[in-house]
């Protein structure tokens, strides 16, 4: 179960409304590489995995994902204060308002709707991991390039936390990674796979 | 004390909040840190040290400002859980986002 705590993990008080902004920032929402993908990725991977460390890592950075959904959410909502309709279509903001108006919905930025095809549960110690290796660094990519797009202090502050979050997150699935191995057959890491096999196979 | 965002003062509330997001953010990089490294002495003394700040400062802001976490300080005359602001609204008493502060006290109209 969960508690929720009613504060963000980072102070966003966003002053300058800029749909273009929400238009690009919306894929760390809903995109391939956003923070629902993380947290559900994360969450849905703990229940074959067979180490309470990795477990705990799985559930600790799967939950911090969620305060980033929240966080992500935050800086749509505050980006899309108090619009004028000549600034939704000069932004190019007007295909997301038609459907959405100014709620908050998971997408890409490019418009396709968030997809559990984004993650992968492949219930086997090593690819699970490695894929949340992987999808930490692509996050890492993202916010590089929201970085590269945006200006405003304001908005930069907040991803620029979340970019560093990405970082400390591989380095713990690093942890997992290492954790995970020293449990393993260190001569065959494929021999078996922990997450299912009851005894290593006979050769 | 950094500024994170560009306007105006920053209130005793704001600044406590920000202490309380610092010691939070201190505790779950502790968290995360100890599920691979459980027996790290060091990081177990650091984790308990924080928590009890964290817990004295939250118990504190509960009581004069708003509840953290549901049903927290005191209750008596209205649930302050739907009285007072969600985080996404923080700080944006120009726009109608945040409650009146007599509301945000805790109201009387129910």
């Amino acid at each position: 179960m969960w508690i929720y705590e009613k504060k963000l993990q980072y102070p966003i008080r966003i002053e300058r409304p800029n749909p273009l902004y929400a238009g690009i920032i919306i894929s760390q929402l809903g995109g391939p590489d956003g923070e629902l993908a993380a947290s559900t990725r994360y969450l849905s991977q703990r229940f074959s995995m067979p180490y309470q460390e990795v477990v705990g890592i799985l559930t600790d950075v799967g939950t911090e994902e969620l305060a980033h959904v929240e966080m992500i959410s935050t800086i749509l909502h505050q980006l899309t204060r108090n619009l004028t309709p000549e600034q939704i279509v000069e932004a190019g903001f007007d295909k997301y308002f038609v459907d959405h108006t100014v709620g908050v919905y998971p997408q890409a930025a490019a418009g396709v709707p968030f997809d559990a095809k984004y993650i992968g549960v492949k219930g086997d110690v090593l690819a699970d991991l490695t894929e949340d290796l992987a999808a930490e660094q692509k996050a890492r990519v993202t916010y590089d390039n929201l970085l590269r797009l945006i200006d405003d202090p304001d908005v930069r502050e907040p991803l620029k936390f979340l970019r560093q979050r990405e970082i400390v997150h591989f380095q713990r699935f690093g942890d997992a990674l290492r954790v995970a191995q020293d449990k393993m057959d260190s001569g065959n890491y494929y021999a078996c796979n922990p997450a299912f096999d009851k005894a290593k196979p006979k050769a | 004390m950094r500024r994170h965002y560009s306007n105006g003062n920053v209130s005793r509330q704001e600044e406590m909040m920000l202490r309380l997001q610092e010691l939070s953010f201190a505790l779950k990089e502790t968290q995360l840190f100890l599920d691979g490294h459980p027996a790290n002495r060091k990081a177990l003394a650091y984790y308990a040290e924080t928590q009890a700040e964290y817990d004295l400062l939250k118990e504190e802001y509960e009581r004069t400002y708003a509840p953290i976490t549901a049903g927290a300080a005191e209750n008596d005359t209205a649930w302050r859980w739907v009285r007072t602001p969600w985080p996404w609204e923080y700080g944006f008493p120009d726009t109608g986002d945040v409650l009146p502060a007599s509301d945000a006290n805790g109201g009387g109209e129910e």
